[in-house]
């Protein structure tokens, strides 16, 4: 299939930025079976693309979601308790990871002693 | 063992930089784990050729990159990756740690020690993959590299600097005249000489064979000045992929150093099969016999790499002598001639030559060099310059000999003079030899000294006058080994010690 067309199948799927299952279920049925292998492929991407992880070491979550809702928009924002962190944040925007916390600076600190 | 200072004022510089600053890396998810080859989404930011990093602490190359994945070869057994992974951006390219201490010891192309002892002394990172010298940074080839082999430095010289194929079919004594080689370097660790270092590169080998090649070369001493790089038969594809180029950075480490290498690649033929294995597990399209489209540009960009350094660049050299292992002595294939046409000659083994008793058994007619009498000394020059034309000569007439007709006393002449000098190039395994005693064999047969000694006489009366003149003309084997012409005083001195052993020599 071209990937011109899986893109707009997949945009298509959506409404109001939410995976619409009647628009999937309406799609699906005039799929071959490798397109439709391929039009998963792709939604499973774009949900990927679309999701940023955040994790934090606070468990007041709200006020900290619409605020990266506010940075990270249109993507959709998990915010997530995570205490292994120590202190500090973790950002996941599909393959950039950000960190700022106290877990990451102590296992880069044991890298380097390792080396 | 670091001095526990040292440690100390490295955490504390560490911790200084203990701030606020935000740390962005890029990762990947392992999508798919196909023999070897892993395809992962993400790492949008890796670069062709990148190291990067599984979440057990398993190294991997990029070597596809598509719009939505990136293919990675894993350089260790990958069978425990899954799917959903991480992986991690290093943001290094490939290469090895090199350093002194890498002369004498066994490594795979990681630079991982595989002989069991200390590890290696930490150096300089040297990339698997650089682009080759330049055309003004080089000056032709002028120096010979001896190998110590009668028919390949009379017939065959090679230059330091100077790439040399070594190709025949299996088991026809290619990587005994590679090993030989190496061992004649030790005669170039003596004062007053310029040493060779060597790299043993050995890609798809049986274990036990490269036991056996290490197992010499400690023997012979040699392993003093060698470094033996092993991606095994059993190792990942990506191991012997990567081994060659590990091969040449090590040699290039010691290279810039104003040193002179000698690099064996055995062999490329299995490395050309291991890259068809992962280009094909990779999807690439597949051209003739199933090899990709940049099978050519494989082995040019590592053979451009053996290269002569000018004076103002260090006046190095990096000296190559790929192995091509052929199939029923077809030169035309499609490996064999991709080789051929990279490299500044070729020494072709016969297996008919091989199984007659020729040992060494290469075929002067098919064997080349390039750079031909820039690589050899004077002397050389001077008692093998015919060497070849009347090996050639005298096999046209064995042809009509074959057929009893009765032969002019002149042709029978040649006929005897061209067996015996067949004969005195045959050289056993693991014996190379100085250039002095080299010279003095061959002068024995160009000369016709040896025309009165019965064929079957020839290797013992060799022997026996080499061992003749080491205890009683030394100064002349010395003077021979200078390189330079011999003066016609010198000549008669040769001559007259020819004759007093032939007194002493019994048939």
């Amino acid at each position: 299939m071209d990937k011109k067309l899986l893109r707009k199948l997949v945009l298509a799927s959506y409404t109001k930025g939410n995976l619409d299952e009647d628009k999937v279920a309406k799609i699906v049925k005039y799929l071959k079976k490798s397109e439709l292998r391929e039009y998963i492929k792709a939604l499973k991407l774009f949900e990927m693309q679309n999701t940023v992880l955040v994790s934090v070491t606070t468990d007041k979550t709200k006020d900290l979601k619409k605020h990266f809702e506010k940075i990270f928009f249109p993507k959709k924002v998990y915010v997530e308790y995570d205490k292994s962190l120590l202190a500090g944040i973790k950002i996941a925007d599909f393959d950039n990871i950000y960190e700022l916390n106290l877990k990451n600076k102590l296992e880069n600190l044991i890298k380097h002693i390792s080396e | 063992m670091k001095n526990p200072d040292e440690i100390i004022k490295s955490l504390e510089k560490k911790l200084e930089s203990f701030d606020q600053r935000l740390e962005v890396k890029n990762v990947g998810r392992v999508v798919k784990n196909t023999d070897g080859v892993i395809v992962a989404t993400g790492l949008s930011l890796a670069q062709m050729g990148e190291l990067v990093e599984f979440s057990d602490k398993t190294l991997g190359t990029v070597l596809n990159l598509d719009e939505d994945s990136v293919s990675i070869i894993a350089l260790e057994k990958s069978d425990h990756i899954e799917e959903g992974d991480e992986i991690k951006k290093t943001g290094k390219l490939l290469s090895i740690n090199v350093s002194e201490d890498i002369l004498g010891r066994v490594v795979n192309p990681l630079g991982e020690t595989k002989d069991g002892k200390v590890k290696i002394k930490k150096g300089k990172d040297m990339p698997l993959e650089k682009i080759a010298a330049g055309v003004v940074e080089r000056e032709p080839v002028n120096t010979p590299l001896k190998t110590g082999i009668k028919p390949i430095d009379a017939m065959i010289p090679i230059g330091r600097g100077q790439r040399e194929l070594i190709i025949g079919d299996r088991g026809t004594g290619k990587t005994a005249v590679a090993i030989d080689a190496i061992i004649n370097q030790k005669g170039t660790h003596k004062k007053g000489q310029k040493p060779v270092y060597c790299v043993y590169v050995a890609i798809g080998q049986k274990q036990s064979t490269i036991a056996q090649v290490v197992e010499k070369l400690k023997e012979t001493g040699a392993i003093d000045y060698t470094t033996i790089v092993v991606a095994s038969a059993s190792d990942a594809a990506s191991l012997l992929y990567l081994a060659p180029y590990a091969g040449v950075a090590i040699a290039e480490y010691f290279m810039e150093k104003g040193n002179d290498v000698l690099v064996v690649y055995d062999d490329l033929t299995k490395h050309a099969w291991a890259y068809r294995q992962i280009s094909l597990v990779l999807r690439r399209p597949a051209g003739r016999e199933a090899y990709p489209g940049d099978i050519f540009y494989l082995h040019s960009r590592l053979l451009e790499r053996a290269v002569k350094m000018n004076k103002q660049n260090g006046n190095g050299s990096i000296t190559a002598l790929p192995i091509i292992e052929t199939q029923a002595n077809d030169l035309s294939a499609y490996i064999p001639t991709n080789v051929i046409s990279i490299t500044d000659g070729q020494i072709f083994f016969q297996t008919d030559l091989f199984y007659s008793g020729i040992r060494p058994a290469i075929d002067p007619g098919n064997s080349v060099s390039r750079v031909g009498g820039a690589a050899q000394t004077s002397s050389m020059k001077s008692v093998a310059s015919k060497m070849r034309l009347e090996i050639a000569q005298y096999n046209n007439l064995a042809a009509f000999a074959q057929f009893g007709s009765e032969l002019d006393e002149e042709t029978s002449k040649q006929l005897e003079r061209g067996k015996r000098t067949i004969e005195i190039l045959k050289q056993p395994q693991y014996q190379p030899l100085s250039e002095g005693l080299e010279y003095l064999s061959i002068y024995l047969a160009t000369s016709g000294s040896l025309d009165d000694t019965p064929l079957e006489a020839i290797l013992r009366f060799e022997n026996q006058y080499h061992e003749f003149m080491k205890r009683k003309y030394q100064n002349i084997i010395d003077t021979l080994d200078n390189g330079q012409k011999p003066s016609e005083d010198l000549l008669k001195k040769i001559d007259k010690s020819i004759l007093e052993f032939k007194k002493m020599f019994k048939v």
